[in-house]
């Protein structure tokens, strides 16, 4: 029998980039996160919003890896150990289907941070899922999002669902064409 | 799907009843329950994103600090009868101990069992341990009696709950 939040952690992939450290969520990491949506750079993830909001968020990114087997990681520089975001698997009760999801902490922003994570995760996923493509739903605003997904290498597909109709949805392709 | 480590999630198990680690199914019967009436002792009735927040943090304490909730099973049929839970993080003054049954698994004791099994499991992994109960909550400040907590007037309350009863449990309590 496992116990304690350490195994838990342990039982979480790390997916090491060149600059970076993908590992489980943990409890510090939330304080980022309500940081962010306090703030007016969370319009595009249904923000401003307060604590409880940020929390009941929040801990479905930590259940989402004891419910589903799968969730988002707490990002790392891995010289300096420093928080720089989340970035991963989503998949909130009324998602469609596993959502790629980004977030970057206002100093980690413009670096290229959360295309490495999300790349290192793509990868990831092709190695330990056979799911034929994961897609990233974004709100249609949300320009940065949305070029960050095309450069990963996603293609808008307007025959998959999103969350809101108005979603921009961008599927990544997990599988090489046969033949 | 993906191949990962156990839940670090326990199972405990008690004379009539089986506590056990929550699994996605588990969502349907918890989020009726927290959009009906039988919610409105726990600050509800919740809409879906609010009670699938509940939901998730429920589950994430096993994660994150080690406890977290259980769903109740009957042995004798293995029906879902309700959930225990422990819940603490950044929005808790302190360690809670709380409980539900769906409806129509009320006035069999099964709280009271389930509760003392899961107070067991977490007395001497949390400093504090205290019940929050709505005002108008009853029967759930029965069970915390039955428990053999003690009501603790001068304990903090979360923000907004001003008027929840709090009862305190202590190491050897009865039940």
């Amino acid at each position: 029998m496992t116990l304690s939040p350490a195994a838990h952690a342990a039982a979480v992939p790390v997916l090491l980039t060149q600059r970076l450290r993908l590992r489980a969520p943990r409890l510090a990491d939330f304080e980022h996160w309500a940081a962010f949506l306090a703030t007016e750079r969370s319009v595009h993830e249904g923000g401003p919003k307060g604590r409880q909001s940020a929390w009941e968020a929040w801990a479905a990114t930590a259940a989402t890896w004891l419910l589903k087997g799968y969730g988002a990681f707490g990002v790392e520089d891995r010289q300096t150990g420093a928080y720089l975001g989340e970035v991963g698997i989503y998949h909130g009760d009324n998602f469609p289907a596993p959502e790629l999801g980004w977030f970057v902490v206002p100093e980690a922003e413009g670096k290229g941070i959360a295309r490495e994570a999300a790349q290192a995760v793509l990868d990831w996923l092709r190695e330990v899922t056979d799911w034929p493509h994961v897609t990233s739903i974004i709100e249609p605003a949300n320009a940065r999002s949305i070029a960050l997904g095309l450069r990963l290498g996603g293609v808008l597909d307007t025959t998959l669902p999103g969350i809101d109709p108005w979603d921009v949805v961008i599927r990544h392709d997990l599988r090489r064409a046969q033949g | 799907m993906i191949a990962l480590a156990p839940c670090p999630a326990p199972v405990l198990t008690t004379e009539r009843l089986r506590l056990r680690p929550m699994v996605p199914g588990d969502w349907p019967a918890y989020a009726a329950l927290m959009a009906s009436d039988r919610a409105c002792h726990m600050g509800g009735p919740f809409d879906t994103p609010a009670a699938w927040g509940l939901f998730c943090h429920d589950a994430a304490g096993w994660a994150l600090w080690g406890l977290g909730a259980l769903m109740i099973e009957r042995r004798a049929d293995g029906v879902t009868v309700g959930q225990v839970g422990i819940s603490k993080g950044p929005l808790f003054p302190e360690t809670e101990l709380g409980w539900m049954l769906y409806a129509g698994f009320e006035g069999q004791g099964f709280a009271t069992e389930a509760g003392a099994a899961l107070r067991d499991f977490a007395m001497d992994r949390v400093p504090t341990l205290v019940s929050y109960v709505g005002p108008q909550n009853a029967a759930s400040a029965a069970v915390a009696l039955r428990l053999g907590a003690v009501s603790d007037p001068a304990a903090p309350r979360q923000p907004g709950d001003d008027e929840d009863l709090v009862f305190r449990h202590a190491r050897g309590a009865r039940a």
